[in-house]
């Protein structure tokens, strides 16, 4: 569960003029602890015994970032490739786990992949056997069918969320144009066709022996059980997992844009789209929950700058946002919208150009920033309010700060940024050299 | 010396020995006791329903007033109606114009939404616990006192119908729209807005509809999270108490039966030149939520498609390698219960997968029967997932509203699982049978014509083309 506490300073804070925000935002703490097994696996557990449900959350350090040369969306092709069985448990992992009424998935970005089971709380020593055994023992079960198997699946995947969707490529677009050839983000985490159907094997067991080792990993239990016998378990079926050599992730220099970058493309779409990108402060780095904040004011509401001035006064746009998006090595500034009817791109840019200056030479206020803050704050904690998502978080803040309980830490990014760092924040990164994409309908056929 | 038996346990802390990983999945613990979480409900003077269910996980509270009256009411020629006068109701009401209202929202952190759908329509309102008060004044302000500017509604409008032309070039938009317009024409899911219709719209329509429709006598309250009935109910009343019932009966046009397709019933297609993945779907109203089979069609569902593991998903996706992902869904509206089974598969794979899917939905009552095993499975996947349900308050409610709305048995929440578990192999078998008739259900493929007709031609059925909105096209050679 989580814990809430008021803290006095806080009210103090909240107390900007003119802002009628709540006296003293509650303050979270999650309750844990961690420790790491001779094998390098760390482990946190966390108890809340709200309902009998026990959540185990597996976070594997290694992303599309790392994946080599000509095997794109490797990372998650193998993601899918791990819920296709394993030597002691050789069937899909649904099988095992649905009939016990656990909700399972697993997902892979450009920096981790992470795999979760909900469960009964009486079923945690399933849940435990099972991540063990892929993780130790997932070369034994794998052949040929399943994974030309997953490699359709993956592909008809792209499909559905990329290929066959207005505007789906728009994500690739941005990346391959934001980070240049041969850099860990150059392509989406999907991946291209070709390089998803060349997968071999071969490949599946380097990537297993380079990353999928436990001295690579952390797993989170978080939920209604005993630690004692969560201890217990965890030692019998993740001690004799064998570790490997440390896998040493690639270090790249911070993409500069030197020059402004327009792309154009057509597509089977409605209306054109526009996207102006510029490369930013990666996660947890400074500057990158001031411009959280920043979007909040440019967009949230009827009368932020950008949305006031392009959808209802001008009404060049149907519509507007504006988002910080963060990742581990370098993250992405971006402010899209569609054109509205007998409108064009062009013009959508050139206000979207005016209202940023305008407000970059005028600078965010006080009480932007306040209410801006309580955006952030209320979202926060929805999203705090399971089990499942207290579990990823506790594993993605001990992976990034190397703290699991960070809720109050990366709250406090938030409240200390200040007028001035949000507005230097704002300044440096929206400068003139930015990537400039549209997206506009195939001329009539 | 050798060790005592007694000295052996002593030293192993008397813990059983754990299996070895060779033995497979472990047997689970002792399992852990659970009962499902109350609401509590008053009535308010002025004869409001106010239901509540407690839930202070975070400091997070809503309510979510609802109306038995929404879309399906409104009058030919102005379709929209109800949707946009709930909209509406969000751009200006009391002192607040749309910024106005707008920017003190924003200031409490509060959300306040307003909407309707063809069955019902309803505000909602969250926020901070310790904003509860100033959000319920905006949320009274918002319900009681409305004032639908003109100048809003224009943009509004524009906003609208952009929208319109947007949701054609989605095919999963277009797959529900034409499986909608063949179930029930130009009947209730068959009505849509058109740009004709938002153009025939006044505020002074809206002002009429909030009057007639948004009444305490049609409506319900539910309210969750951070909040209690004793401190909400006084709150309320100190807000609502002039806000008082119409007295009148709803205008709300009855559902129309669905008329299921003759035998065997046709494709209806939609050609999206280009489309690298065709969207499959194949449904239609069986029994409805009171029917005695209800419960034996949501178990044989879950075996047939209702389940990642479900013949449907392991048939299509883990077999075949053709599509991200297959299901079928039971559910129910004020037409009945509706059976759904959606994939979207590899163009290529087109008719092999029709096939496929059609093959499983007859499964049950042919060729596959439904296996004991299995039913027990899907009913474990359900029963045992029963209290991750309940780690919100929206579930509780959500059910509340539902028996409210469409009239469901008291006992609909408590009940459930013990009707789920009187279910058996014979009961499932036989539901399916009686109510599932895989030759008379909707079938609906949106692809690309030049690459999966003649695919679909296999299945010996008549093609009958549609424009994206649903519109019977002429027939091809």
């Amino acid at each position: 569960m989580l814990l809430f506490a008021q803290l006095a300073t806080l009210s103090a804070a909240a107390a900007t003029p003119a802002v009628d925000s709540p006296a003293g935002m509650p303050v979270i703490t999650v309750p844990y602890e961690q420790y790491t097994l001779p094998n390098g696996l760390h482990v946190i557990l966390s108890e809340d015994h709200s309902i009998p449900f026990v959540q185990t959350n597996v976070w594997y350090w290694v992303g599309s970032r790392d994946e080599k040369a000509g095997r794109t969306g490797f990372a998650h092709l193998f993601e899918h490739l791990m819920f296709q069985g394993s030597e002691h448990a050789n069937d899909d992992y649904f099988q095992f786990l649905s009939k016990v009424g656990g909700q399972v998935n697993g997902t892979t970005n450009l920096d981790r992949t992470n795999y979760f089971e909900g469960l009964p709380a009486a079923e945690l020593p399933r849940a435990l056997f099972l991540e063990s055994d892929r993780m130790g023992w997932l070369l034994p079960a794998l052949d040929e069918a399943k994974l030309q198997n997953q490699k359709d699946v993956v592909r008809n995947e792209r499909r559905q969320r990329y290929d066959n969707v207005p505007y789906g490529n728009a994500w690739i677009y941005l990346y391959e144009n934001l980070f240049p050839d041969g850099h860990p983000y150059h392509v989406a985490t999907i991946g291209k066709h070709e390089d998803i159907e060349a997968a071999q094997l071969a490949d599946v067991k380097d990537f297993f022996a380079t990353w999928y080792v436990p001295n690579n990993a952390s797993l989170v239990v978080c939920g209604d059980f005993d630690p004692k016998v969560a201890k217990r378990l965890i030692a019998h079926y993740f001690g004799d997992v064998p570790s490997g050599p440390e896998p040493t992730p690639r270090e790249v220099p911070q993409v500069v844009l030197t020059a402004p970058k327009r792309v154009d493309q057509t597509d089977d779409v409605p209306f054109e789209k526009v996207w102006l990108a510029w490369p930013s402060p990666a996660l947890f780095t400074p500057g990158d929950a001031e411009l959280d904040l920043l979007s909040s004011t440019l967009t949230d509401g009827k009368d932020a700058p950008l949305y006031r001035v392009l959808v209802r006064e001008k009404q060049v746009a149907q519509d507007i946002t504006a988002a910080q998006v963060s990742n581990g090595l370098q993250s992405f500034y971006m402010v899209t919208a569609t054109v509205a009817p007998g409108h064009t791109g062009d013009e959508v840019v050139k206000e979207i150009d005016a209202v940023l200056a305008d407000v970059q030479k005028r600078g965010i206020t006080a009480d932007e920033l306040a209410v801006a803050r309580t955006q952030y704050e209320v979202g926060f904690y929805g999203s705090v309010a399971t089990i499942a998502g207290k579990a990823d978080r506790l594993n993605a803040y001990y992976r990034q700060t190397g703290e699991p309980d960070g809720f109050a830490a990366d709250l406090a990014r938030y409240r200390v940024a200040t007028v001035d760092s949000v507005n230097s924040a704002f300044r440096s990164v929206l400068g003139p050299n930015r990537l400039e994409l549209h997206i506009a309908p195939e001329a009539t056929k | 010396m050798k060790p005592s038996l007694l000295l052996l346990l002593a030293l192993a802390g008397c813990a059983p020995k754990l299996p070895l990983r060779a033995a497979g999945v472990p047997a689970p613990l002792a399992t852990r006791a659970f009962s499902v979480p109350k609401t509590q409900t008053a009535t308010l003077s002025n004869g409001l329903t106010v239901v509540v269910a407690e839930n202070h996980e975070v400091p997070l509270a809503w309510v979510r007033l609802s109306f038995r009256d929404g879309g399906l009411g409104d009058p030919a020629g102005k379709e929209g109606l109800a949707a946009v006068t709930l909209d509406m109701m969000n751009e200006g009401a009391g002192e607040y114009d749309a910024i106005g209202l707008s920017n003190a929202l924003l200031r409490l952190g509060s959300d306040l939404s307003t909407g309707a759908g063809d069955d019902g329509a309803s505000v909602n309102a969250s926020g901070l616990t310790a904003n509860l008060d100033p959000t319920l004044d905006l949320f009274a302000t918002v319900l009681l006192d409305p004032t639908f500017p003109q100048s809003e509604w224009d943009l509004l409008k524009k906003q609208r119908v952009s929208a319109l032309e947007k949701q054609r070039k989605d095919p999963e938009w277009i797959a529900g729209r034409v499986f909608e317009r063949v179930i029930f024409g130009d009947g209730y899911h068959g009505r849509a807005a058109t740009k004709e219709s938002y153009e025939a719209l006044s505020p002074a329509d809206m002002k009429a509809w909030w009057q007639a429709n948004l009444t305490p006598d049609r409506a319900v309250l539910f309210a969750g999270g951070d909040v209690t009935l004793d401190v909400l109910v006084p709150k309320l009343e100190a807000r609502l108490k002039g806000w008082k019932p119409s007295g009148a009966a709803s205008a709300r046009p009855q559902v129309a039966a669905p008329v299921a397709p003759a035998s065997p019933a046709p494709i209806h297609f939609v050609d999206r030149p280009g489309a690298p993945q065709s969207m499959l779907r194949v449904g239609g109203y069986l029994a409805g939520p009171t029917d005695p089979d209800w419960s034996s069609l949501v178990l044989a569902n879950q075996v047939v498609g209702g389940q990642f593991t479900a013949r449907i998903n392991m048939n299509l996706r883990e077999a075949k390698g053709w599509t991200y992902g297959a299901n079928s869904r039971i559910s129910y509206d004020l037409a009945g219960g509706r059976f759904l089974a959606a994939a979207g598969v590899r163009a290529d794979a087109t008719g092999p997968a029709l096939t496929e899917l059609l093959g499983e939905i007859a499964g049950p009552a042919a060729a596959r029967p439904l296996t004991a095993p299995e039913l027990d499975d899907g009913r474990a996947a359900i029963v045992q997932a029963y209290p991750l349900r309940f780690e919100s308050a929206d579930y509780l409610l959500g059910q509340a509203e539902a028996v409210w709305r469409y009239g469901l048995p008291a006992d609909w929440v408590d009940g459930y699982i013990a009707r789920l578990d009187a279910v058996t192999l014979d009961t499932a078998t036989a539901a399916w049978k009686g109510k599932v008739d895989p030759t008379r259900l909707v079938i609906v493929v949106v692809g690309d014509g030049a690459t999966v007709r003649e695919g679909l031609k296999t299945l010996g059925r008549p093609i009958i083309d549609h424009d994206p909105e649903g519109n019977v096209l002429p027939a091809k050679e």
